[in-house]
Order: C-alpha cells, then structure tokens, then sequence
C-alpha cells in the first residue's frame, strides 16, 4: 500500500497564496495590479458570476454513479460530469484568493460540491471506469483543496497508473500535460514526459498561424499555459527560454482576435493566460476586461457564441433553462477563475 | 525587389490574359484601370499593361464610372484622361460628376477627394473637428459591420489614409489586427485588408499580427497572379449564367491585396498619396479643379 502519495497531495494540492509565492520564488506583486479598472467593476463582476453559479447549482449535479447499469469500460464523461469537475476547479482556484475564499456564496458553492459528490459517489468503480479517470483526478485535487482527499480512489487511481497504459497512449502534448498536472498535484506516479519535454513538444514553441487556427488549437494553448504555470503561480520563463516573448505576443494577438469574434468563452481563457505569463497592467486586458463586464449577462452569466446567436425554441420551461445552462456555464466558470487568478497573482513578470 | 513588387507583376500578367477573357465588361473595367496603375506604382516593369489596356478598353463600351469605388474611379480616371479618344471623354465626365459633387463629399471620401486634387499633398486637407475626435475600439466587438466601418472610416479620415501621422492610444493597434484575423478567418478579404491598412496608419511598428497578415494576403496569390480562392462562390455564378464571374470578384480583391501588401511592407507607400502624385494625377487634379470653379462659377451667378 502506498501512503507516501497521500503525505503529498495534501501539501501540493491545497495550494494557497503563501504557498504559491515561496514555490515560485518571485517578488511579491503589487496589491494594485488588476485587469479591472478598479475595486467597483471587479466586485460587480464577481457578484453577479457567483449569484448565477449559485442560482444553478442544481444544473451542475452529476450522475449517480453507483446507480448506472452500463458497462463501465465504455462509460464515457459527457457534459454534466464535465461541468461538475469543471466547477470543482474554479472553486478550487478560487480558493487561492482570500477575498474570493471568505465570501458566503463560495462556502455555499463548496458544501454543494462535496455535498454531491459524496451524493452521487463519483469515484464509484474508478478502477474500471478508465474514461472517467481524468475526471477523478481533478475531482481529487478539488478534494484536497476544499476538504480532505479520499484515500481509496487515490489508490484505485494509481492502480489505474500502474497498469501502464493511462499514461502511454498516443497523445498531443497538451492532453497529456492536462492530466500529468492533476497527476503531480495528488503525488500519483506516472510515465508522462516532464514539463520541460511536454513543453518543447507542444505547439507553445510553434503555435499555428491565427487565421488559420482551429478554436481546440486555441484550448490547447490556454490549458498548457494553464497547467505549466499551476494558474498564474508558477513563473514560466525557466521553461519557456526564448519562447516567452512570441507566447506573450501570440496570446495579445489571440485575444484581440476572440473578443472581435465576440468568443467570450476564449476570451477569457486568453485574458487568463495573458495572467499566468505575467502580463497584467496593460490596456488591451483592461480593454477585454472592459467587454467581458459590458457583455456580462443581468443574471450574471457570460454568454458564450451559442448564446449569442440564439439558443434553439424549447417549449419546456426546463429544458429551455438547461439549454441555457449548458451553452453558458463555461464562460462564467472562466471569468471566476479569471477573478481568482487576478487577485491570488502571486508574483510580477512585468519587467 | 521588394515582395509587392514581385506579387505586382505577376498581377499586371494575369490582368493583361484575364482582361483578354471578359472584354467589353463595362463593370470591370474601373477595376482593370486602377489595377494596372497600382501595378505600375509598385512594379515599374510592369508599363506595359498601363500601356495595353487602354488601347482594349477603348474598344469596350463606356466604363461603369459611377458604380466604381472612390479610389478606384480616381485612379482609374487619372489614367485614362492620358489616352486621347472616348475613354478620356468619360473619364472627364466623371471627375466633372466628383468635382461637382466635392463639397458633398464627407469623411474617407471628401479625403479621397481632396489628396485627388492636391496632386496627393495631405498638407492641403482641411482641419476640421473630426481630426480630434476620439477612437472608441469597443466599435470591433460590437458585432455590427456598421460599427466597424465607423471607425475605419475615422481612422481613414483623421490620418488622410495614413499620409498624417496621428497618435492614437492602446489598445486600438492591437484590437484592429485582432480584428483583422477574425476577418481573415471568415475570409473577408476585402474587411481584413481595409483593417490591417488602418493597423498601419495608426501604428507602424512591425507586430506578429502584421506578419502573420502579410503572409496570408502573399499566399493569396495566385499561380496565374490574381488574388484570392473563390473557385466555389465562381462555380456558383457559372451555374447561374453570370459572365466575367473572374474578373468581377478578383480584380478588386487584386488591386486591393496589392494596396494592402504595400503598405504593410514600405511605411513610406501610401496608395491615397503617391497614386495622385504622378502626371496622371496632375491631369486629374486639373479637371477636378475645373469642375470645382465651374460649381463655383454657378453658385456665385
């Protein structure tokens, strides 16, 4: 039995702004660096996210997973998993920021999250449920941030690992450096290349031409910065060398590029990555952030392209919600990892 | 040589074969002239066409002056008053039409206008209120074109199409080459070039935006010279029985992509500037000034 991994993911993955700023070993920021134009705009933004996340808890509750007769090898995520472990992680990064941590709708939105994930036993027969491992990783770190990690399906994970085939299949960089993060943060072993290597192999060093781009081209660069640089708590320039600056450069680019698109869902993926690379007291930020407050929904949501051009007719007052729901609640789980990740910036890059 | 100077001549050779295809296409042959002086502009050696195609075009029925665009007609009309015979004719007859209407002409086109008979000198332009006015760049993510042409047209105004250096503040520089990769990938060729030219006339520094635009609109040409792969939307009016289906989409799309790569690549070329610089221009600024002391003449009588 191996106990060491659980010693580890409770120091790794609770991460907080202390321990984001000593694992850096960057200067501390400046308090008034913001994307927002000040403390007003910020606080309406944040109010009104967490007041529809709130308003919609129910929409993220997953399946019951004890209670699904399918064979599990061939159980794959769908979107209400996803959505569920998706919310996991935009609270788990708002719990970097004090400011974000102590507020009532966060606590409420974290007891929901436990709440149904104990409800709903996700880690339910994880050692067969393969497809679903992923899920269960971030869940697990989700754990570790907002509560206690469950010590069985850690180990059912690893076991899942030790197979040899989880982290040996054929895969872009990026995917793999999605799961290798969830991975290193529960302390599990694996076989994925370290971040120098899934760097150098991935297109950050090469990205494609934007005219041309494909929007999961555009994911795919969000989530490696993303994961590379831990949410805007790790300094990337060791990994990135000579590629930083074109990276920066790329992303201005795209950003400018999505919010004409009226993309808001990339939009604020490329504000945040724009966060992690250090890039923040800057007019086109404070532009996007100008847009993403101007486009904010009155319930609080930001509509995402499906949205905006006009979701279908549904006659059933709950199905019209969910359709709602579903076309949006990525974008607002991207602006509240945005507000996170602009008030728990644990270092400047600037210079 | 430079790269628009390449992509230049290889247009001036596909005009002088497709011309031969659609002869007589009243509507094209605006397009035709301001392509062939544009690729003289930026290709010397490419004379030869500026010298064919009136010659063709005198043969064709009367050019579709007024369904032109504003710059094209200029510049087209500043060629043909050089080539003596009906094409000059009623290319006097329509700058008579522009001088008479100058005082009407607002925003871009009174600038159009105005650098037209100034023999291309910014310095002669009018300073009016509209040079100070304020850029506001949430106009490129309001989703309406109408938005967009707003405040290119400012842009194309204040900076008399980049002859007048005017400070504008970020992010504008940025939003309109982030604007123009949109239309790029939407494969709006005429609204990315009309973007990135703006780009440029508020901002000339290099930027990976401009270089990756550049090598888009370079890698629109194509193996005959024309710009741009319309192969569908020309399949789709070959079936409808339409006639000079080439010509109509690419010329313009042409002489554009070549006003655009020029400028992108030497920030000391400005089409509206140096196209009426010339003795073509001369001779256009003169019949515009006629038109203009004739109007003069009316309203003082």
């Amino acid at each position: 039995m191996r106990v060491a991994p659980l010693l580890r993911v409770t120091s790794t993955a609770s991460c907080t702004e202390t321990s984001a700023v000593r694992d850096s070993g960057a200067k501390p920021r400046a308090a008034s660096a913001s994307i927002f134009r000040d403390d007003k705009q910020r606080a309406r933004f944040i109010a009104g996210v967490l007041s529809w996340l709130d308003a919609q808890i129910d929409f993220f509750d997953p399946p019951q997973e004890d209670a699904i007769a399918q064979i599990p090898e061939r159980i794959v995520p769908g979107r209400s998993r996803k959505a569920f472990g998706e919310l996991g992680l935009a609270l788990r990064l708002a719990q970097r920021a004090s400011q974000l941590r102590e507020r009532e709708e966060i606590r409420r939105l974290k007891r929901a999250w436990l709440r149904m994930s104990r409800e709903r036993d996700i880690f339910f027969d994880a050692r067969r449920r393969v497809h679903l491992v992923p899920l269960m990783a971030v869940a697990l770190t989700v754990c570790a941030a907002l509560d206690q990690v469950p010590e069985s399906p850690l180990r059912s994970l690893q076991t899942v690992l030790d197979r040899h085939f989880l982290d040996r299949t054929e895969l872009a960089a990026h995917p793999k450096l999605d799961l290798k993060y969830y991975l290193d943060c529960l302390g599990l072993k694996h076989a994925f290349d370290n971040d120098a290597v899934l760097f150098r192999r991935s297109s950050l060093t090469n990205p494609a031409a934007i005219p041309y781009a494909r929007r999961i081209d555009f994911y795919a660069i969000t989530h490696l910065i993303f994961h590379l640089s831990d949410f805007a708590a790790r300094d990337m320039r060791p990994i990135c060398g000579r590629h930083f600056d074109g990276i920066r450069e790329y992303l201005a680019l795209a950003l400018a590029t999505s919010l004409t698109e009226r993309d808001f869902d990339l939009a604020g993926e490329f504000l945040i990555a724009r966060l992690c690379l250090g890039v923040r007291d800057d007019a086109l930020n404070r532009a996007a952030c100008d847009v993403l407050c101007e486009i904010q929904q009155p319930a609080g949501f930001i509509p995402d392209q499906a949205w905006l051009a006009g979701l279908k007719p549904r006659d059933d007052p709950r199905q019209r919600a969910e359709e709602e729901f579903f076309a949006v609640y990525h974008p607002t789980l991207v602006a509240l990892i945005l507000a996170a990740c602009d008030l728990s910036l644990p270092f400047e890059m600037n210079s | 040589m430079s790269i628009s100077a390449v992509a230049a001549a290889r247009a001036a050779h596909w005009l002088s074969t497709a011309w031969r295809d659609c002869p007589g296409d009243a509507v094209t042959a605006v397009d035709a002239l301001a392509l062939a002086r544009i690729c003289c502009l930026l290709d010397p050696d490419s004379a030869q066409v500026l010298h064919d195609l009136p010659g063709m075009l005198a043969q064709c029925a009367t050019p579709a002056w007024s369904a032109a665009d504003l710059l094209s007609g200029l510049i087209a009309a500043g060629t043909a008053l050089c080539v003596p015979g009906t094409l000059a004719l009623s290319a006097a007859e329509y700058v008579q039409l522009v001088g008479e209407l100058r005082s009407e002409a607002e925003g871009a086109n009174g600038v159009l206008v105005h650098l037209a008979l100034h023999g291309g000198d910014p310095d002669a332009l009018p300073k009016g209120p509209i040079a100070d006015a304020p850029v506001d760049v949430g106009l490129l993510c309001s989703g309406r074109r109408e938005d967009v042409a707003r405040l290119l047209s400012l842009i194309e105004t204040t900076t008399a199409f980049g002859s007048i250096k005017r400070s504008f503040g970020q992010p504008l520089a940025a939003m309109l080459e982030g604007a123009a990769m949109a239309a790029l990938r939407a494969y709006d060729l005429p609204l990315a070039m009309r973007l990135l030219r703006s780009r440029v006339y508020v901002d000339g520094s290099r930027s990976l935006g401009l270089a990756t635009a550049f090598d888009f609109l370079r890698l629109c040409q194509c193996d005959d010279g024309s710009f741009g792969d319309f192969d569908t939307a020309l399949a789709q009016m070959a079936a409808r029985g339409e006639r000079h289906g080439t010509c109509r989409i690419k010329l313009p799309v042409t002489w554009q992509a070549l006003w655009t790569m020029a400028e992108l690549e030497d920030p000391s070329f400005r089409l509206g500037r140096d196209a009426f610089a010339g003795v073509e221009a001369l001779r256009l600024s003169e019949r515009l000034r006629d038109a203009d002391e004739g109007t003069d003449r009316v309203v003082q009588a």
